[in-house]
Protein backbone atom coordinates (compact mmCIF):
# COMPACT_ATOMS: atom_id res chain seq x y z
CA UNK A 1 0.00 0.00 0.00
CA UNK A 2 1.91 3.03 -1.23
CA UNK A 3 0.88 6.40 0.12
CA UNK A 4 1.95 9.58 -1.58
CA UNK A 5 3.13 12.69 0.26
CA UNK A 6 -0.13 14.31 -0.87
CA UNK A 7 -2.11 11.49 0.80
CA UNK A 8 -0.28 12.05 4.07
CA UNK A 9 -0.67 15.82 3.80
CA UNK A 10 -4.44 15.48 3.23
CA UNK A 11 -4.83 13.28 6.31
CA UNK A 12 -2.58 15.56 8.36
CA UNK A 13 -4.86 18.48 7.54
CA UNK A 14 -7.89 16.48 8.75
CA UNK A 15 -6.00 15.73 11.96
CA UNK A 16 -4.90 19.36 12.39
CA UNK A 17 -1.22 18.46 12.24
CA UNK A 18 1.40 20.46 10.38
CA UNK A 19 4.16 18.38 8.83
CA UNK A 20 7.46 19.48 7.31
CA UNK A 21 8.41 17.90 3.99
CA UNK A 22 10.88 15.72 5.94
CA UNK A 23 8.04 14.53 8.19
CA UNK A 24 5.84 13.93 5.16
CA UNK A 25 8.49 11.76 3.55
CA UNK A 26 9.22 9.81 6.74
CA UNK A 27 5.58 9.21 7.65
CA UNK A 28 4.77 8.33 4.05
CA UNK A 29 7.32 5.51 4.14
CA UNK A 30 6.49 4.28 7.64
CA UNK A 31 2.74 4.42 7.20
CA UNK A 32 2.88 2.73 3.80
CA UNK A 33 4.64 -0.13 5.52
CA UNK A 34 2.07 -0.33 8.32
CA UNK A 35 -0.87 -0.09 5.93
CA UNK A 36 0.69 -2.79 3.77
CA UNK A 37 0.84 -5.01 6.83
CA UNK A 38 -2.73 -4.39 7.98
CA UNK A 39 -4.11 -4.84 4.47
CA UNK A 40 -3.95 -8.61 5.13
CA UNK A 41 -7.21 -8.22 7.06
CA UNK A 42 -9.01 -7.89 3.73
CA UNK A 43 -8.63 -11.65 3.22
CA UNK A 44 -10.24 -12.66 6.50
CA UNK A 45 -13.67 -14.20 6.16
CA UNK A 46 -15.94 -12.06 8.30
CA UNK A 47 -19.25 -13.16 6.77
CA UNK A 48 -20.41 -14.56 10.11
CA UNK A 49 -19.92 -11.28 11.95
CA UNK A 50 -20.88 -8.91 9.16
CA UNK A 51 -23.12 -6.70 11.26
CA UNK A 52 -21.36 -6.82 14.61
CA UNK A 53 -19.60 -3.71 15.73
CA UNK A 54 -20.30 -4.05 19.43
CA UNK A 55 -17.22 -4.21 21.62
CA UNK A 56 -17.48 -4.11 25.40
CA UNK A 57 -20.09 -6.03 27.28
CA UNK A 58 -23.44 -4.23 27.39
CA UNK A 59 -23.81 -1.86 30.29
CA UNK A 60 -27.07 -0.06 30.78
CA UNK A 61 -25.70 2.43 33.28
CA UNK A 62 -26.94 5.91 32.54
CA UNK A 63 -26.64 8.93 34.76
CA UNK A 64 -29.81 10.51 36.16
CA UNK A 65 -30.94 13.48 34.12
CA UNK A 66 -30.69 15.98 36.97
CA UNK A 67 -28.96 19.32 37.03
CA UNK A 68 -26.12 19.85 39.47
CA UNK A 69 -24.36 23.03 40.47
CA UNK A 70 -20.60 22.77 40.44
CA UNK A 71 -18.52 24.61 43.00
CA UNK A 72 -15.19 24.08 41.27
CA UNK A 73 -15.57 26.20 38.13
CA UNK A 74 -12.46 28.23 38.85
CA UNK A 75 -10.44 25.09 39.32
CA UNK A 76 -11.74 23.67 36.04
CA UNK A 77 -10.78 26.76 34.04
CA UNK A 78 -7.52 27.45 35.84
CA UNK A 79 -5.56 25.90 32.98
CA UNK A 80 -7.21 27.84 30.15
CA UNK A 81 -4.39 29.38 28.12
CA UNK A 82 -6.25 32.57 27.14
CA UNK A 83 -9.08 33.91 29.26
CA UNK A 84 -10.96 37.13 29.55
CA UNK A 85 -13.00 37.09 32.75
CA UNK A 86 -15.59 34.37 32.42
CA UNK A 87 -14.74 33.76 28.76
CA UNK A 88 -12.26 31.51 27.01
CA UNK A 89 -10.63 33.61 24.32
CA UNK A 90 -10.14 32.16 20.84
CA UNK A 91 -9.31 33.45 17.39
CA UNK A 92 -12.26 34.30 15.16
CA UNK A 93 -14.26 31.25 14.15
CA UNK A 94 -15.59 33.01 11.08
CA UNK A 95 -13.08 34.94 9.02
CA UNK A 96 -14.09 37.52 6.45
CA UNK A 97 -14.79 36.04 3.04
CA UNK A 98 -15.55 32.61 4.54
CA UNK B 1 8.81 -10.46 53.41
CA UNK B 2 10.89 -7.32 53.89
CA UNK B 3 9.56 -4.45 55.94
CA UNK B 4 7.62 -2.11 53.65
CA UNK B 5 9.79 0.96 53.14
CA UNK B 6 8.45 4.18 54.66
CA UNK B 7 8.77 7.51 52.86
CA UNK B 8 11.88 8.43 54.85
CA UNK B 9 13.88 5.29 54.31
CA UNK B 10 13.29 4.89 50.56
CA UNK B 11 16.75 5.16 49.06
CA UNK B 12 15.47 6.95 46.00
CA UNK B 13 14.02 10.42 46.77
CA UNK B 14 17.15 12.62 46.61
CA UNK B 15 18.38 10.69 43.64
CA UNK B 16 15.05 11.24 41.88
CA UNK B 17 15.10 14.97 42.53
CA UNK B 18 18.61 15.21 41.15
CA UNK B 19 17.76 12.95 38.27
CA UNK B 20 14.76 15.03 37.29
CA UNK B 21 16.72 18.23 37.20
CA UNK B 22 19.57 16.65 35.26
CA UNK B 23 17.28 14.47 33.14
CA UNK B 24 19.17 11.40 34.25
CA UNK B 25 17.32 8.14 33.78
CA UNK B 26 14.63 7.60 36.37
CA UNK B 27 11.38 5.68 36.60
CA UNK B 28 9.74 8.89 37.87
CA UNK B 29 8.62 12.13 36.22
CA UNK B 30 7.50 13.79 39.44
CA UNK B 31 7.51 13.04 43.08
CA UNK B 32 4.82 14.05 45.55
CA UNK B 33 5.80 16.30 48.45
CA UNK B 34 6.39 14.27 51.61
CA UNK B 35 3.17 14.28 53.55
CA UNK B 36 3.28 15.93 56.98
CA UNK B 37 0.26 13.88 58.14
CA UNK B 38 0.95 11.00 60.43
CA UNK B 39 1.15 7.58 58.76
CA UNK B 40 -2.12 5.80 58.06
CA UNK B 41 -2.64 2.58 59.97
CA UNK B 42 -5.96 1.45 58.59
CA UNK B 43 -6.83 0.08 55.19
CA UNK B 44 -5.63 -2.75 52.97
CA UNK B 45 -2.69 -0.62 51.80
CA UNK B 46 -2.07 1.20 55.08
CA UNK B 47 1.24 3.01 55.01
CA UNK B 48 2.38 1.42 51.74
CA UNK B 49 3.96 3.48 49.02
CA UNK B 50 2.47 3.26 45.53
CA UNK B 51 3.78 4.78 42.31
CA UNK B 52 1.26 5.86 39.67
CA UNK B 53 1.74 6.07 35.90
CA UNK B 54 1.60 9.67 34.75
CA UNK B 55 -1.41 9.00 32.53
CA UNK B 56 -3.68 8.81 35.58
CA UNK B 57 -4.76 12.20 36.83
CA UNK B 58 -3.93 13.11 40.42
CA UNK B 59 -5.13 16.31 42.05
CA UNK B 60 -2.49 16.80 44.72
CA UNK B 61 -0.72 19.59 42.87
CA UNK B 62 1.67 17.25 41.07
CA UNK B 63 1.30 17.61 37.28
CA UNK B 64 -0.17 14.90 35.07
CA UNK B 65 1.68 15.01 31.79
CA UNK B 66 1.08 11.76 29.89
CA UNK B 67 4.85 12.20 29.22
CA UNK B 68 3.94 14.78 26.59
CA UNK B 69 5.03 18.37 26.04
CA UNK B 70 1.39 19.19 25.37
CA UNK B 71 0.56 18.48 29.03
CA UNK B 72 3.92 19.27 30.61
CA UNK B 73 2.45 21.93 32.92
CA UNK B 74 -1.02 20.45 33.26
CA UNK B 75 -2.34 20.21 36.81
CA UNK B 76 -5.53 18.19 36.92
CA UNK B 77 -8.63 19.57 38.68
CA UNK B 78 -9.80 16.07 39.53
CA UNK B 79 -8.42 12.70 40.51
CA UNK B 80 -8.77 9.27 38.95
CA UNK B 81 -11.17 6.94 40.78
CA UNK B 82 -8.45 4.29 41.02
CA UNK B 83 -6.08 6.77 42.70
CA UNK B 84 -8.78 7.92 45.09
CA UNK B 85 -9.42 4.29 46.05
CA UNK B 86 -5.71 3.75 46.69
CA UNK B 87 -5.63 6.73 49.03
CA UNK B 88 -8.81 5.58 50.79
CA UNK B 89 -7.12 2.23 51.38
CA UNK B 90 -4.30 4.03 53.16
CA UNK B 91 -1.72 4.07 50.37
CA UNK B 92 0.74 6.90 49.95
CA UNK B 93 1.12 8.01 46.33
CA UNK B 94 4.81 8.79 46.18
CA UNK B 95 5.26 9.73 42.57
CA UNK B 96 4.15 9.66 38.94
CA UNK B 97 6.04 7.34 36.69
CA UNK B 98 7.36 7.72 33.17
CA UNK B 99 5.61 6.25 30.14
CA UNK B 100 5.62 6.35 26.37
CA UNK B 101 3.88 9.60 25.39
CA UNK B 102 0.11 9.19 25.61
CA UNK B 103 0.65 5.48 26.20
CA UNK B 104 1.82 4.93 22.62
CA UNK B 105 4.81 2.66 22.34
CA UNK B 106 6.43 -0.47 23.69
CA UNK B 107 9.59 0.77 25.33
CA UNK B 108 9.03 4.09 27.18
CA UNK B 109 11.49 5.58 24.65
CA UNK B 110 8.68 7.74 23.28
CA UNK B 111 8.47 9.80 26.47
CA UNK B 112 8.99 13.49 25.76
CA UNK B 113 9.85 14.26 29.35
CA UNK B 114 12.23 11.65 30.70
CA UNK B 115 14.32 8.56 30.18
CA UNK B 116 13.77 5.27 31.97
CA UNK B 117 16.10 2.30 31.69
CA UNK B 118 15.70 -1.34 32.57
CA UNK B 119 17.06 -1.81 36.12
CA UNK B 120 18.47 -5.23 35.12
CA UNK B 121 20.57 -3.74 32.29
CA UNK B 122 20.72 -0.01 31.74
CA UNK B 123 21.49 -0.39 28.04
CA UNK B 124 18.04 -1.93 27.63
CA UNK B 125 14.48 -0.70 27.68
CA UNK B 126 12.16 -1.34 30.62
CA UNK B 127 9.36 -1.99 28.14
CA UNK B 128 6.30 0.21 27.70
CA UNK B 129 4.15 1.96 27.95
CA UNK B 130 4.15 1.46 31.74
CA UNK B 131 7.95 1.27 31.80
CA UNK B 132 8.32 3.68 34.70
CA UNK B 133 5.92 1.77 36.94
CA UNK B 134 7.51 -1.58 36.15
CA UNK B 135 11.05 -0.22 36.58
CA UNK B 136 10.14 1.42 39.89
CA UNK B 137 8.92 -1.92 41.23
CA UNK B 138 11.87 -3.86 39.81
CA UNK B 139 14.39 -1.37 41.19
CA UNK B 140 12.80 -1.68 44.60
CA UNK B 141 11.78 1.94 45.17
CA UNK B 142 8.20 0.67 45.63
CA UNK B 143 6.59 -2.76 45.90
CA UNK B 144 3.37 -1.54 44.32
CA UNK B 145 2.59 0.52 41.26
CA UNK B 146 -0.25 1.27 38.89
CA UNK B 147 -0.03 1.52 35.14
CA UNK B 148 -2.37 0.87 32.26
CA UNK B 149 -2.63 -1.77 29.56
CA UNK B 150 -4.05 -1.12 26.09
CA UNK B 151 -2.15 -3.72 24.07
CA UNK B 152 0.24 -5.15 26.65
CA UNK B 153 1.45 -1.99 28.33
CA UNK B 154 1.63 -3.47 31.83
CA UNK B 155 2.32 -7.09 30.94
CA UNK B 156 5.24 -6.47 28.60
CA UNK B 157 7.17 -4.13 30.92
CA UNK B 158 6.43 -6.47 33.82
CA UNK B 159 7.98 -9.29 31.78
CA UNK B 160 11.01 -7.18 30.80
CA UNK B 161 11.55 -6.04 34.40
CA UNK B 162 10.86 -9.28 36.28
CA UNK B 163 7.63 -8.11 37.93
CA UNK B 164 4.02 -9.24 38.07
CA UNK B 165 1.73 -7.23 35.77
CA UNK B 166 -2.03 -7.75 35.63
CA UNK B 167 -4.42 -6.48 32.97
CA UNK B 168 -7.95 -6.90 34.29
CA UNK B 169 -11.10 -7.70 32.33
CA UNK B 170 -12.33 -4.69 30.39
CA UNK B 171 -14.69 -2.86 32.71
CA UNK B 172 -13.22 -4.32 35.91
CA UNK B 173 -11.55 -1.07 36.92
CA UNK B 174 -13.00 2.39 36.32
CA UNK B 175 -11.24 4.34 33.58
CA UNK B 176 -12.36 7.65 35.08
CA UNK B 177 -9.19 9.69 35.31
CA UNK B 178 -7.14 7.55 32.94
CA UNK B 179 -6.11 9.88 30.12
CA UNK B 180 -7.98 8.33 27.22
CA UNK B 181 -6.05 6.76 24.39
CA UNK B 182 -8.03 3.76 23.07
CA UNK B 183 -11.24 3.67 25.04
CA UNK B 184 -12.46 0.18 24.11
CA UNK B 185 -9.08 -1.46 24.75
CA UNK B 186 -7.50 0.08 27.82
CA UNK B 187 -7.63 -0.69 31.52
CA UNK B 188 -5.78 0.59 34.53
CA UNK B 189 -3.50 -2.20 35.68
CA UNK B 190 -1.48 -3.11 38.79
CA UNK B 191 2.20 -4.09 38.77
CA UNK B 192 3.88 -5.54 41.85
CA UNK B 193 6.70 -7.80 43.03
CA UNK B 194 4.36 -10.67 43.94
CA UNK B 195 1.09 -12.18 42.76
CA UNK B 196 -0.38 -11.55 46.21
CA UNK B 197 0.33 -7.82 46.03
CA UNK B 198 -1.07 -7.64 42.49
CA UNK B 199 -4.25 -9.31 43.79
CA UNK B 200 -4.33 -6.89 46.72
CA UNK B 201 -4.07 -3.86 44.44
CA UNK B 202 -6.73 -5.24 42.12
CA UNK B 203 -9.14 -5.74 45.00
CA UNK B 204 -8.66 -2.15 46.12
CA UNK B 205 -9.18 -0.43 42.77
CA UNK B 206 -11.73 -2.71 41.07
CA UNK B 207 -15.45 -2.04 40.98
CA UNK B 208 -18.27 -0.19 39.25
CA UNK B 209 -18.09 3.58 39.05
CA UNK B 210 -20.93 5.91 38.07
CA UNK B 211 -18.31 8.16 36.49
CA UNK B 212 -17.36 5.45 33.98
CA UNK B 213 -20.26 4.06 31.98
CA UNK B 214 -18.05 1.23 30.71
CA UNK B 215 -17.24 -0.03 34.20
CA UNK B 216 -19.04 -3.26 34.95
CA UNK B 217 -21.57 -3.89 37.70
CA UNK B 218 -19.85 -7.20 38.34
CA UNK B 219 -19.21 -7.64 42.10
CA UNK B 220 -15.58 -7.64 43.23
CA UNK B 221 -14.65 -11.00 44.80
CA UNK B 222 -12.10 -11.33 47.59
CA UNK B 223 -9.16 -12.10 45.33
CA UNK B 224 -6.77 -12.55 48.26
CA UNK B 225 -8.95 -15.20 49.88
CA UNK B 226 -9.06 -17.21 46.64
CA UNK B 227 -5.35 -17.06 45.87
CA UNK B 228 -4.33 -20.30 47.52
CA UNK B 229 -6.99 -22.53 45.97
CA UNK B 230 -4.31 -24.20 43.86
CA UNK B 231 -4.55 -25.62 40.36
CA UNK B 232 -5.79 -29.18 40.94
CA UNK B 233 -8.53 -29.79 38.44
CA UNK B 234 -7.68 -26.72 36.39
CA UNK B 235 -7.15 -27.21 32.65
CA UNK B 236 -4.46 -25.05 31.10
CA UNK B 237 -4.78 -24.36 27.39
CA UNK B 238 -1.66 -24.09 25.25
CA UNK B 239 -2.54 -22.25 22.03
CA UNK B 240 -0.65 -23.67 19.11
CA UNK B 241 -0.66 -20.31 17.31
CA UNK B 242 1.31 -18.52 20.03
CA UNK B 243 4.65 -18.94 18.39
CA UNK B 244 6.15 -16.08 16.44
CA UNK B 245 9.02 -15.80 14.05
CA UNK B 246 11.73 -14.50 16.33
CA UNK B 247 10.42 -16.21 19.49
CA UNK B 248 13.56 -16.39 21.64
CA UNK B 249 14.37 -20.02 22.52
CA UNK B 250 14.84 -19.16 26.21
CA UNK B 251 11.35 -17.64 26.29
CA UNK B 252 9.81 -20.67 24.58
CA UNK B 253 11.63 -22.97 27.01
CA UNK B 254 10.50 -20.96 30.05
CA UNK B 255 6.90 -21.14 28.85
CA UNK B 256 7.08 -24.86 28.38
CA UNK B 257 8.71 -25.24 31.78
CA UNK B 258 5.95 -23.17 33.37
CA UNK B 259 3.40 -25.56 31.87
CA UNK B 260 5.25 -28.53 33.32
CA UNK B 261 5.42 -26.89 36.74
CA UNK B 262 1.67 -26.28 36.71
CA UNK B 263 1.08 -29.86 35.62
CA UNK B 264 3.17 -31.13 38.54
CA UNK B 265 1.05 -28.89 40.77
CA UNK B 266 -2.07 -30.72 39.62
CA UNK B 267 -3.25 -28.98 36.47
CA UNK B 268 -4.03 -30.63 33.14
CA UNK B 269 -2.39 -29.30 29.99
CA UNK B 270 -4.30 -29.23 26.71
CA UNK B 271 -3.47 -27.95 23.26
CA UNK B 272 -6.03 -25.46 21.99
CA UNK B 273 -6.44 -23.31 18.93
CA UNK B 274 -7.02 -19.57 18.58
CA UNK B 275 -7.24 -19.45 14.79
CA UNK B 276 -7.42 -15.69 14.25
CA UNK B 277 -4.26 -14.93 16.25
CA UNK B 278 -2.27 -14.03 13.12
CA UNK B 279 -4.56 -11.07 12.48
CA UNK B 280 -4.37 -9.64 15.98
CA UNK B 281 -1.66 -7.04 15.45
CA UNK B 282 -3.26 -5.65 12.29
CA UNK B 283 -6.67 -5.54 14.00
CA UNK B 284 -5.24 -3.91 17.10
CA UNK B 285 -3.30 -1.19 15.32
CA UNK B 286 -6.29 -0.16 13.22
CA UNK B 287 -8.76 -0.07 16.12
CA UNK B 288 -6.31 1.53 18.56
CA UNK B 289 -5.09 4.18 16.13
CA UNK B 290 -8.66 5.05 15.14
CA UNK B 291 -9.74 5.47 18.76
CA UNK B 292 -6.56 7.34 19.70
CA UNK B 293 -6.90 9.80 16.84
CA UNK B 294 -10.40 10.52 18.04
CA UNK B 295 -9.44 10.82 21.72
CA UNK B 296 -6.50 13.09 21.07
CA UNK B 297 -8.61 15.57 19.10
CA UNK B 298 -9.29 17.31 22.43
CA UNK B 299 -5.74 18.67 22.63
CA UNK B 300 -6.28 21.89 20.77
CA UNK B 301 -4.63 24.57 22.90
CA UNK B 302 -7.95 26.14 23.90
CA UNK B 303 -9.02 24.77 27.30
CA UNK B 304 -5.89 23.31 28.91
CA UNK B 305 -2.35 22.23 28.22
CA UNK B 306 0.26 23.76 25.98
CA UNK B 307 -1.09 26.31 23.53
CA UNK B 308 0.61 27.91 20.56
CA UNK B 309 -1.36 31.03 21.53
CA UNK B 310 0.90 31.60 24.51
CA UNK B 311 4.09 30.45 22.81
CA UNK B 312 6.12 33.40 21.54
CA UNK B 313 7.95 31.23 19.03
CA UNK B 314 4.62 30.37 17.36
CA UNK B 315 3.13 33.87 17.18
CA UNK B 316 4.07 34.51 13.54
CA UNK B 317 2.18 31.38 12.39
CA UNK B 318 -1.13 32.14 14.08
CA UNK B 319 -3.59 33.91 11.79
CA UNK B 320 -6.74 31.91 12.41
CA UNK B 321 -8.20 29.23 14.64
CA UNK B 322 -7.02 26.37 12.48
CA UNK B 323 -3.47 27.70 12.81
CA UNK B 324 -3.84 27.54 16.61
CA UNK B 325 -4.93 23.91 16.47
CA UNK B 326 -2.24 22.94 14.00
CA UNK B 327 0.66 24.71 15.69
CA UNK B 328 -0.37 23.56 19.16
CA UNK B 329 -0.63 19.95 18.12
CA UNK B 330 2.42 19.85 15.87
CA UNK B 331 4.62 21.42 18.54
CA UNK B 332 3.04 19.57 21.45
CA UNK B 333 2.89 15.98 20.17
CA UNK B 334 5.89 13.73 19.60
CA UNK B 335 6.48 11.70 16.40
CA UNK B 336 4.88 8.41 17.47
CA UNK B 337 1.76 10.23 18.63
CA UNK B 338 1.56 12.09 15.32
CA UNK B 339 2.13 8.88 13.40
CA UNK B 340 -0.74 7.10 15.17
CA UNK B 341 -3.07 10.06 14.82
CA UNK B 342 -2.41 10.10 11.08
CA UNK B 343 -2.89 6.33 10.82
CA UNK B 344 -6.10 6.53 12.83
CA UNK B 345 -7.48 9.45 10.86
CA UNK B 346 -6.69 7.64 7.61
CA UNK B 347 -8.49 4.42 8.56
CA UNK B 348 -11.56 6.36 9.63
CA UNK B 349 -11.67 8.69 6.66
CA UNK B 350 -14.30 8.55 3.93
CA UNK B 351 -13.51 5.83 1.44
CA UNK B 352 -11.33 3.86 3.85
CA UNK B 353 -13.59 3.32 6.85
CA UNK B 354 -15.18 0.09 5.54
CA UNK B 355 -11.95 -1.46 4.33
CA UNK B 356 -9.99 -0.77 7.49
CA UNK B 357 -11.93 0.16 10.62
CA UNK B 358 -15.14 -1.73 10.00
CA UNK B 359 -13.22 -4.79 8.84
CA UNK B 360 -10.95 -4.63 11.88
CA UNK B 361 -13.93 -4.47 14.22
CA UNK B 362 -15.35 -7.58 12.57
CA UNK B 363 -12.07 -9.48 12.88
CA UNK B 364 -11.94 -8.31 16.50
CA UNK B 365 -15.27 -10.04 17.06
CA UNK B 366 -13.78 -13.25 15.61
CA UNK B 367 -10.76 -13.00 17.93
CA UNK B 368 -13.07 -12.61 20.91
CA UNK B 369 -15.09 -15.60 19.74
CA UNK B 370 -11.89 -17.69 19.49
CA UNK B 371 -11.37 -17.12 23.21
CA UNK B 372 -15.00 -17.79 24.14
CA UNK B 373 -14.75 -21.13 22.36
CA UNK B 374 -11.35 -21.95 23.87
CA UNK B 375 -12.56 -21.28 27.40
CA UNK B 376 -15.24 -23.92 26.92
CA UNK B 377 -12.32 -26.40 26.86
CA UNK B 378 -9.91 -24.92 29.38
CA UNK B 379 -9.83 -22.67 32.44
CA UNK B 380 -6.79 -20.53 31.73
CA UNK B 381 -4.45 -20.16 28.77
CA UNK B 382 -0.65 -20.14 29.09
CA UNK B 383 1.55 -18.24 26.61
CA UNK B 384 4.84 -16.35 26.55
CA UNK B 385 4.29 -12.68 27.38
CA UNK B 386 6.71 -11.33 24.80
CA UNK B 387 8.70 -12.84 21.91
CA UNK B 388 12.01 -11.77 23.46
CA UNK B 389 13.52 -10.42 26.62
CA UNK B 390 14.21 -6.67 26.88
CA UNK B 391 15.72 -5.22 23.71
CA UNK B 392 18.41 -2.56 23.52
CA UNK B 393 17.56 1.11 23.82
CA UNK B 394 17.42 2.61 20.33
CA UNK B 395 17.15 -0.79 18.65
CA UNK B 396 13.58 -0.45 17.37
CA UNK B 397 12.88 3.26 17.62
CA UNK B 398 13.32 3.88 13.89
CA UNK B 399 11.19 0.95 12.76
CA UNK B 400 7.60 1.40 13.93
CA UNK B 401 6.34 -1.85 12.45
CA UNK B 402 9.08 -3.85 14.23
CA UNK B 403 8.12 -2.15 17.46
CA UNK B 404 4.44 -3.01 16.91
CA UNK B 405 5.23 -6.69 16.35
CA UNK B 406 6.49 -6.94 19.95
CA UNK B 407 2.91 -6.92 21.11
CA UNK B 408 2.00 -10.10 19.34
CA UNK B 409 1.13 -12.12 22.45
CA UNK B 410 -0.52 -9.36 24.42
CA UNK B 411 -2.92 -7.45 22.11
CA UNK B 412 -5.39 -10.34 21.87
CA UNK B 413 -6.44 -9.94 25.51
CA UNK B 414 -7.27 -6.28 24.97
CA UNK B 415 -9.16 -7.00 21.75
CA UNK B 416 -11.21 -9.70 23.49
CA UNK B 417 -11.57 -7.79 26.77
CA UNK B 418 -10.24 -10.71 28.82
CA UNK B 419 -7.86 -10.55 31.79
CA UNK B 420 -4.18 -11.48 31.57
CA UNK B 421 -1.27 -11.63 34.00
CA UNK B 422 2.45 -11.75 33.32
CA UNK B 423 4.61 -13.42 35.95
CA UNK B 424 8.39 -13.88 36.27
CA UNK B 425 9.48 -17.20 34.77
CA UNK B 426 13.25 -17.13 34.93
CA UNK B 427 16.13 -15.43 33.19
CA UNK B 428 17.91 -15.83 29.88
CA UNK B 429 21.66 -16.22 29.36
CA UNK B 430 22.14 -12.46 29.57
CA UNK B 431 20.39 -12.57 32.98
CA UNK B 432 17.40 -10.68 31.65
CA UNK B 433 13.96 -11.50 33.08
CA UNK B 434 11.52 -13.69 31.17
CA UNK B 435 7.76 -13.39 31.68
CA UNK B 436 5.00 -15.89 30.95
CA UNK B 437 1.37 -14.98 30.61
CA UNK B 438 -1.85 -16.51 31.86
CA UNK B 439 -5.09 -15.45 30.19
CA UNK B 440 -8.53 -16.03 31.63
CA UNK B 441 -12.20 -15.70 30.67
CA UNK B 442 -14.11 -12.47 31.27
CA UNK B 443 -14.10 -11.68 34.99
CA UNK B 444 -11.94 -14.75 35.53
CA UNK B 445 -9.20 -12.87 37.41
CA UNK B 446 -9.62 -15.29 40.27
CA UNK B 447 -8.55 -18.20 38.05
CA UNK B 448 -5.48 -16.57 36.59
CA UNK B 449 -4.39 -15.26 39.99
CA UNK B 450 -4.78 -18.73 41.47
CA UNK B 451 -2.70 -20.32 38.73
CA UNK B 452 -0.11 -17.54 38.90
CA UNK B 453 0.15 -17.87 42.67
CA UNK B 454 0.52 -21.65 42.47
CA UNK B 455 3.27 -21.26 39.87
CA UNK B 456 5.04 -18.62 42.00
CA UNK B 457 5.26 -21.04 44.95
CA UNK B 458 7.43 -23.38 42.90
CA UNK B 459 10.26 -20.96 42.22
CA UNK B 460 11.89 -17.82 43.59
CA UNK B 461 12.25 -15.70 40.45
CA UNK B 462 10.24 -12.89 42.03
CA UNK B 463 12.68 -12.59 44.94
CA UNK B 464 15.61 -11.78 42.68
CA UNK B 465 16.77 -8.16 42.54
CA UNK B 466 18.62 -6.34 39.78
CA UNK B 467 22.31 -5.71 40.44
CA UNK B 468 22.74 -2.42 42.33
CA UNK B 469 25.04 0.14 40.78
Amino acid sequence: MELSQADVAAVAKLARLGLTSQDLELYKTQLSEVLGYVAALQDVDTSEVADELKTAQPNAALADDTAVTRQDTERLVAGVPQREGAYIKVKAVFTSGA
Amino acid sequence: MNKTPTKTDLAVPDAIATAMSARLPSPYLHQAEPSPAKPVTEGLLAGRAVAVKDSLVTDDGVPTTAASKILEQFVSPYEATAVRKLREAGAEIIGKTNLDEFAMGSSTENSALGVTVNPWDESRVPGGTSGGSAAAVAAGSVDLAIGSDTGGSIRQPAAFCGAVGLKPTYGRISRYGLIAMASSLEQIAPVARTVEDAARLLGVIAGADPNDATSADEPVPDYLAMLKNGVKGLTIGLPKEYVAPGLQPAVAAATEQAGQTLKEAGATLKEISLPHTEHAIATYYIVMAAEASSNLARYDGIRYGYSAQTDKTAAAELHDLEDVYRETRSRGFGPEVQRRIILGTYVLSAGYYDAYYKKAMQVRRLIRRDFERAFADCDVILTPTTPTTAFLRGEKVDDPLQMYLNDIFTVTANLAGIPGISVPAGFDDAELPIGVQLLGPHFGEEKILRAAYAYEQHHDWHTKRPPTN
